[in-house]
Order: C-alpha cells, then structure tokens, then sequence
C-alpha cells in the first residue's frame, strides 16, 4: 500500500478526507491523489435527459456488473425563496459542475432532488408523481424524517472529486477541477447537512476502525461493503428505465428513497458463522450447497436465487429466510423494481448504510421493503421478526427521506405543475 | 470477562465452585466457563454452572412493563434450522445484559418483542444492541447478548420495544411502531463480583433435567399453564425432544374461531421441567381431512402458544401436531441440544 511521508496509508486519508470534509481535507487530497480528472462539458444537450443516467457512464466489473462510483456525499439544502428569481442561479450552479467533470465515474456523476416538504411549500405535491411524505416502514423502527427541501447526491471515484464538487456548492470554492464555478448552490439555499460514504472493494475494510464494528478487524479486504458480499448484481437491480416515471411533466424523472441504518457487525462476525451469514444474506440453500465463495464474485451477475425455494416455505420448514430469497417476491420480468445506489459510511463514528434507492414510485420502494420485513412470514413461522429474518437483526433504520430527481431540464427550483425557467 | 474478574467472582461463591473452576483454569487456561459435559442429551439438561443476575431496573410504558438486567457474559448458542452454533464472549464483553418484556393489564409476557437497547456509560460512550431472542433456564424467554459495558458507574440506558409481533386473542390494539423505556442504573465489577455463581455437582451436570427459574414473579418469566391446569379442554399433553405439547380445544377463544363450525386448537408448546413458552417454531396440525397452520398467538390466560380454527372437528376426532421448524431461539447453556428433530404426535 502506498504511503504518505508521515506514514498514513493513502487509502485510508482519502476516506477519512471524504468523512471530515472542508478545504484543507480538499487540499491534501489533491496533494495525495495523483489522478488528472476529466473535465466536463459546456453543452448540457450532450448529457442525458435523466439525472439518474449514470450506468452507460460507470464502470463496470467483468461479469458486467455496474460498479458503483466509490465515494459519495449527500448534501442537504433548505430553500426560503422565490424561485422564478433563483432558477437561473441554481441551474448555473449545476452547469459548473458539468462543465467541471465529465459525467462518468471517473469524473462526476451526481443528481439534485427535491422532498414532499419542498413541493408542499409551493402549494401541492409534484404532478403524477407518487411522492409521500417519509415515514416509518417497519413497526420496529421510529426514524428521524428527513424533510429538507433538496438534496445533492455526489458521486465519484475520487474523493477529492465529491469534496471539491461540495465545497464549490456550498459556495466555498470559485473553482472546481480547475475550471470557474460560477454560482453556489448556496446561492439560493442554505447548507443543512453533510452525509458521506463509499462503497467498493477495500473501503469498507479501511474503515473498519468504528463502533458497530469489532475490534477483530473481521471485514475482508476484498469486501466492497460491511458485510462482506457483493450485491450490485445485475441481476438484483432494477433497470434505469424501470425507474423512470413515464408520464406527466416529470416524465424522464425518479423518485429517491435514502435511509440511513445503524450496523451491528459484531453479531455479524464475531457470533454468526459464515454458513449463517450466507444463509441469511442470500438463502438457505446457498449455504447449505457451499454455493458462495468470498465475496460472492463467482456468482457472475446476478445472486443466483432462481431455482431458491420459496421464502415462505424455507420460513416455515427451516426456521430461516434468507435476505434476496424474500426480495424475489417483487420481482417483475425477473428483476427488481428497485435501483440501489446504496454506500456505507462512518459518519457519526459508526458503520452504518446510506441506503439511497430509485424508483418510479416511492411505492416500489415501500412493497420492496414489506417484502424484506416479510410479516406475513413472521407472524405465522420460526422466523422473527428480527430472529433468522434475513439481515434484519443487524440493521436498525435511523433516517428515512423521499425525494423526486427531476428530468435534467426540470432540476432547478421546479414548480409542483413541472414548470420551469 | 477477564480471568482475574471471574476468580474475585468464584471467591463469592463457595469451596465447591472453585474447585471446580481451577481444574478447569489449569487444563483450558484460555476458556472463562467450565467446559462443556460430555455426552449431553438431546433435550434439557443440567448446565455446568447457573448465574445470579442484577436488575437494572423494571420500566413502565402504558401497559407495558419492560425489566433490564444483567449477568456474567457467557456461552450461549444461535439456531438456524436444526443447526446451533456456540457464541464464546469476547475479552472486551463485561456483562450479558437481558431484556424481558410483559403485557402487565393482561398479566402476559410477551415473548417477541424485538428491543434495541441504547446505552451511555459514564465516560459518556454509548453502546447500541439488538438482542438476540433467547432461553435460559433461570429466565425463561427473554432477549440477551454479550456486551461490552465499560467502567464502573452510573449508566443511563434506553429501550425500545415493539410489542405488536404476536397475535392477541383479546381486541388489545398494540402500537405500530416500538415504545420506548428508560433506565438508569449503577453498575460495577463489584456487583458482578457479588453475584450468585453455583457449580453444579459434577454427577449432575449434563443429566436430563432443568435448574429451577429464577424466583421472579409468573408474569415476567412467563411460565405456562401446567397442562392439569390449562385452562381449555385438554385433548392430551405428550413430551418428546424436552418439549411438552399440550393439546387443547374450544369453541372460540376471545376473537379467534368465532365462526358455529369452527373449533379453536390450541398447542402450548414447552419446555419440559419449566414450562417455558417455546416461541419462534413453526407448528401446524392434522385435523379433520386437513393440515391447518398454527399461528403464535397470545392469550392472558394461556400465554404463548399456536393455534388454528379448525372447521368440523367432532370431540374424538384425531389430531397429529407436527414441528416443521424447531424452536429457533438462541439457548443458553441445558438447552442448545434440545427440541430438535420431533416426529409428528398423534392426541
């Protein structure tokens, strides 16, 4: 591993540099990580009309898995304006960061949303868009609704990218990647809250060092997530266009699910065996067939639950279901109707999960979620609620908030009838 | 637990504990807990040592009551299907901390209530745990893990507990989402050092058999029915694997079977010796031409236990009770081997 002239491994400042933030965190990334970032585009009709367009632009694995941008932030915004005045600025705002990075994993990939509260203040939700306020999605959790008005996803294989990207929103930096900023999100907003993360393999294994994680050190260096599995299968993602809404003036829009979950890895690791951790992550009958090898790469692209029995039945045969054996339920033409752009992250000083999805209705997102509580299950069955559940004993959701990303040409202060400068 | 902590704790305790803990100490010096017995039986067992525990203290919410205490950390043993795997605590883990939760209006313990616990120590550090469901044969069903709790002190601890998991055969409208109780508490290696430790005698560790419950009130241990004393008409009770499966009937009970064909079966699945409700299997009955599901369910009087409405049952008609899934709760030590493998029961 390389390291720095004081000793620190590269790899764990860049991730702690994402988690701290601030111009100084930028500063030495820029010393450190010795990449040149494509520059972007000054001609937004060569970008996609969805926001959410991200996968043509990502990299992706060799069994032709998307791989996930690695580091992510989440900005949150209030807004307390007119917006016929500061359309102009937002959308100036967003075209600097395009004309900063190229939109790839390699450069910048990002999308700007806005909640029920946002659309609300404007007189009414957004229309033909199915957008409720958030709420608790389990009788077990009580999370703190996240109701600001927008939030900024940023997402890149850099670091220094998602802070630079940030610090120049937040009106901190009047250059990004080298080229001018010419308006702040700040601008027109004001900064709530930072929320960061990453995903890929090796991050979560050189950000091991929080609570909610032992101090054995027990995630693998190839592990792209906590938990030690792969889960950006293709096969276990929804399409982008499935996504996408269909009719109405957000047409070409999403609807953005993020939650934030607490992690106990130590009941993960140090007391469930690896036949119990691959039971419940993916079924039974992997386990039991010794079906997963590491990470789970040898499944190709997609987690292979097809000929799985029934959750229902391993439920009450076996006293245990597995975690995509029960999301087999929502499954249509084969795949989910969900699209996770989930990362890991250590803010607050704990594992946790910001568990970021798409979908055309956040109603997806609610029936995809009925299905990992799987109550009917547990109600009737050995299986708890938490107890042999798939992965429920270990998460405990904190945050949940709802959001619409608007086509790319509806991202700036959009009205609830879709209108637009 | 440390080694040294765990002898200060021996001193406590009694000539025939220690005794028994230094042969141990010196053929496994990396083990904290006497070893396992030899040849242990597949059903309930004597362990090789029971614990005394410290009440954190008991918490009202509504009807509510949710009781928090604490032990030694200790063995105990996760369930998936017909397999268990053994947890050792860790070296960091300080106390085996304990959840138990009851309806008190209906006088019922709840024995699925899923709690999270939230806990600030005195240098301000916080600690957050899901329990795992477990049985023990001093506290009968109760949530409980390894935790590592820090110096000694007052501490401040939350838990939120969600009751509506279980099915109810009163019209109790239980909450939707988890409620939360409060907790303070002192804690301390001096405490943990007082409590109860008793070896069991080496002739009787790993017979047949249980160590009696903890001497805590009906309701917060929750035993059931004796099957002489169940209240509905007893079709029979047999025992296999350490479970009694008491079989019972009636017309209706509370809101369940009120249809004028039906019959309400009850199974109060137990452990024997104890009479613990055995919660988290999946049991389901052969009766009248057909196999009903037996759903978990509540009931002030009969406690936990499985139950269908079964159509056209006559009074002599046959019923076969099968376990499709055994008792999925983690165990503490006298219960890992048990309730296991049972074939179906004719009544």
């Amino acid at each position: 591993m390389d390291r720095d002239q004081r000793g620190v491994p590269r790899r764990d400042f860049l991730k702690a540099a994402v988690a701290i933030g601030g111009a100084s965190a930028l500063s030495a990334c820029l010393d450190r990580e010795q990449v040149s970032v494509p520059t972007g585009t000054d001609d937004p009709s060569s970008l996609p009309a969805r926001q959410h367009a991200w996968n043509a632009h990502a990299a992706r694995d060799d069994a032709g898995n998307v791989q996930p941008p690695r580091h992510h932030v989440l900005l949150h915004f209030d807004y307390d304006g007119d917006p016929e005045a500061d359309r102009a600025t937002v959308e100036s705002a967003l075209r600097s960061l395009e004309r900063a990075y190229e939109w790839s994993n390699d450069g910048l990939l990002f999308t700007f949303g806005y909640t029920p509260a946002y659309f609300d203040a404007l007189g009414g939700p957004p229309a033909g868009v199915d957008l409720p306020r958030p709420e608790a999605l389990s009788d077990l959790e009580d999370p703190t609704l996240d109701e600001p008005d927008a939030i900024l996803h940023l997402a890149s294989d850099h670091a220094q990218v998602v802070l630079g990207a940030g610090e120049a929103m937040r009106g901190e930096r009047d250059t990004a990647n080298g080229e001018p900023v010419d308006a702040a999100l700040t601008d027109a907003f004001s900064f709530v809250e930072r929320r960061t993360g990453f995903v890929g393999t090796g991050l979560p294994a050189d950000n091991q060092d929080v609570d909610g994680v032992p101090d054995s050190e027990p995630v693998d260096g190839d592990a792209p997530l906590y938990m030690g599995f792969k889960s950006d299968f293709e096969g276990s993602q929804a399409t982008e266009d499935r996504v996408t809404i269909q009719s109405g003036p957000f047409a070409g829009g999403t609807t953005q699910h993020v939650s934030h979950i607490d992690l106990d890895l130590r009941q993960w690791y140090e007391q469930d065996s690896r036949e119990q951790r691959e039971a419940k992550m993916f079924c039974p009958v992997h386990a039991d067939e010794d079906r997963i090898e590491g990470t789970g790469e040898n499944l190709g692209d997609s987690p292979q639950l097809d000929d799985s029995p029934p959750a229902e039945q391993s439920a009450r045969e076996e006293g245990i279901v597995g975690h995509g054996q029960k999301l087999k339920s929502v499954r249509e033409d084969g795949r989910p109707i969900i699209l996770r752009r989930d990362f890991d992250s250590t803010d607050g000083g704990r594992a946790g999960v910001h568990f970021l999805a798409l979908q055309r209705e956040l109603g997806d997102f609610v029936t995809t979620r009925d299905a990992m509580n799987a109550d009917d299950i547990s109600s009737e069955t050995a299986v708890g609620r938490r107890t042999n559940n798939g992965i429920r004993q270990y998460l405990s959701v904190t945050n949940r908030g709802n959001y619409l990303l608007p086509p790319r040409d509806l991202r700036a202060l959009p009205t609830p009838e879709g209108g637009d400068a | 637990m440390r080694r040294r902590r765990f002898l200060a704790g021996l001193g406590a305790s009694g000539l025939a504990a220690s005794a028994g803990c230094l042969g141990f100490l010196e053929t496994e010096p990396g083990n904290r807990e006497p070893p396992l017995p030899e040849d242990r039986p597949d059903e309930p067992y004597y362990p090789t040592h029971y614990e005394g525990m410290e009440m954190a203290g008991t918490s009202a919410n509504g009807r509510y009551r949710a009781m928090l205490s604490y032990t030694f950390p200790h063995r105990f043993w996760t369930v998936t299907g017909e397999e268990t795997e053994r947890v050792d605590f860790e070296s960091s883990e300080d106390a085996h901390l304990m959840v138990s939760v009851w309806d008190d209006e209906a006088g019922v313990a709840l024995p699925a209530t899923s709690p999270r616990i939230e806990y600030t120590n005195p240098d301000g550090e916080t600690g957050r745990v899901n329990p795992w469901q477990m049985l023990s044969q001093r506290m009968g069903v109760h949530y409980g893990d390894n935790v590592e709790l820090g110096p000694d002190g007052d501490y401040e601890a939350t838990v939120q507990v969600s009751p509506g998991g279980t099915r109810r055969t009163d019209d109790v409208q239980v909450p939707d989402g988890p409620l939360t109780f409060s907790f303070s508490f002192p804690f301390s290696q001096g405490r943990l050092r007082d409590l109860e430790f008793t070896d069991v005698a080496g002739d009787r560790e790993g017979t047949p058999g249980a160590v009696d419950p903890m001497g805590m009130d009906a309701v917060s241990v929750g035993r059931s029915p004796a099957a002489e004393a169940f209240p509905l008409d007893v079709r029979g009770a047999q025992t296999a694997r350490g479970v009694e499966f008491v079989v019972a009937t009636a017309d209706e009970r509370g809101t369940l079977a009120t249809g004028s064909d039906e019959t309400y079966v009850a199974v109060s699945a137990r452990s024997a010796h104890s009479r613990f409700p055995l919660a988290a299997a999946t049991l389901s009955v052969d009766a009248a031409g057909d196999t009903h599901r037996l759903v978990p369910t509540l009931d002030p009087d009969l406690g936990y236990h499985y139950a269908a409405a079964v159509p056209g049952l006559g009074d002599d008609d046959e019923l076969t009770v099968r376990q499709d899934a055994a008792c999925q709760l983690a165990r503490h030590e006298g219960y890992e081997t048990a309730f296991f493998g049972i074939d179906p029961m004719e009544f």
